[in-house]
């Protein structure tokens, strides 16, 4: 593997550690350091590094053997799991307010919506990039076309089994919980959550196909 | 009856027209190398298009390159 590649996944690791503390130790404080805020500031860092490694080193990040459309699976996988992630944080925030906000001024969504717009900007630079420099490259055949229909197909059975969970989910809560899940508002981002969930299992499968086909 | 599945010579036959590369193959038929590859290891099954393509490409009609047999 060359080091690029090797600073390349090292850098992906540290940018998912980041936003795993982000999300799961927001207010955690070590050596008087808060863990959270300096897990949003690692993020941050090692997905413009990230997105800087790809623009410069296209063609050196990925392995030979791996066809366009696959490190664009890669890619669209590392990305929507972050943006899975950055929501799952956003909805966190949501479940932690007194009560659920009935208009969008009251969303604390500041900070969602400002890592959505940095992960989307740099989702189409990277995208963008792993084309590489060559000209007349093929960018997918009839072959991705065919995993890509596969894989959605994947994501209709995801969407329908997460659909029905929540239906499950709804049920089973106790009255003054359903109010909460019932409000718009946060109706509203569990269904956006839903969808990116779909997205998910979409590339999770995407790219578990493409790696079985290399075997 | 045994699964009916189609099997090629691509590789063979690739190879008896002067060593011609899989990048090659593949750019005169408008595919990945990947592709070229997949069919190589029987991982994939190509759409008659492409199929006639890959044939044509290797100067070699339909049945001389690709068979539809019992898997063994």
């Amino acid at each position: 593997m060359a080091a690029v590649s090797r600073l390349a996944w090292g850098v992906l690791v540290l940018a998912l550690l980041g936003a795993l503390t982000n999300l799961f130790a927001p207010q955690l404080h070590v050596w008087g350091m808060n863990v959270g805020s300096l897990g949003a500031t690692v993020f941050g860092f090692t997905l413009w590094v990230g997105a800087w490694l790809f623009a410069q080193y296209p063609d050196r990040i990925f392995s030979p053997d791996w066809s366009i459309a696959e490190r664009r699976a890669w890619a669209a996988l590392v990305f929507i799991l972050l943006i899975f992630l950055t929501w799952m944080r956003f909805m966190w925030r949501l479940a932690s307010l007194p009560a659920p906000p009935a208009e969008l001024d009251e969303i604390p969504g500041d900070h969602f919506v400002w890592n959505l717009t940095v992960l989307l900007i740099a989702w189409a630079v990277v995208s963008s990039t792993i084309r590489g420099r060559e000209k007349d490259v093929i960018e997918a055949d009839e072959r991705d076309l065919r995993l890509r229909r596969s894989a959605d197909q994947v994501g209709d059975w995801a969407l329908t089994i997460m659909v029905f969970w929540c239906v499950g989910l709804l049920v089973r809560q106790p009255a003054e919980h359903l109010t909460w899940f019932l409000a718009p508002l946060i109706a509203a981002n569990v269904l956006i959550g839903i969808l990116i969930a779909k997205s998910l299992a979409e590339h999770v499968y995407l790219v578990a196909r493409y790696a079985w086909d290399r075997r | 009856m045994s699964p009916m599945v189609v099997r090629n010579r691509i590789r063979e036959q690739r190879i008896a027209i002067d060593g011609m590369t899989q990048e090659k193959l593949a750019k005169l038929c408008g595919v990945t190398r990947q592709t070229i590859i997949a069919l190589e290891a029987g991982r994939y099954s190509p759409s008659l298009e492409l199929a006639f393509k890959i044939a044509h490409a290797l100067g070699r009609t339909l049945d001389e390159v690709f068979q539809w047999s019992e898997e063994k």
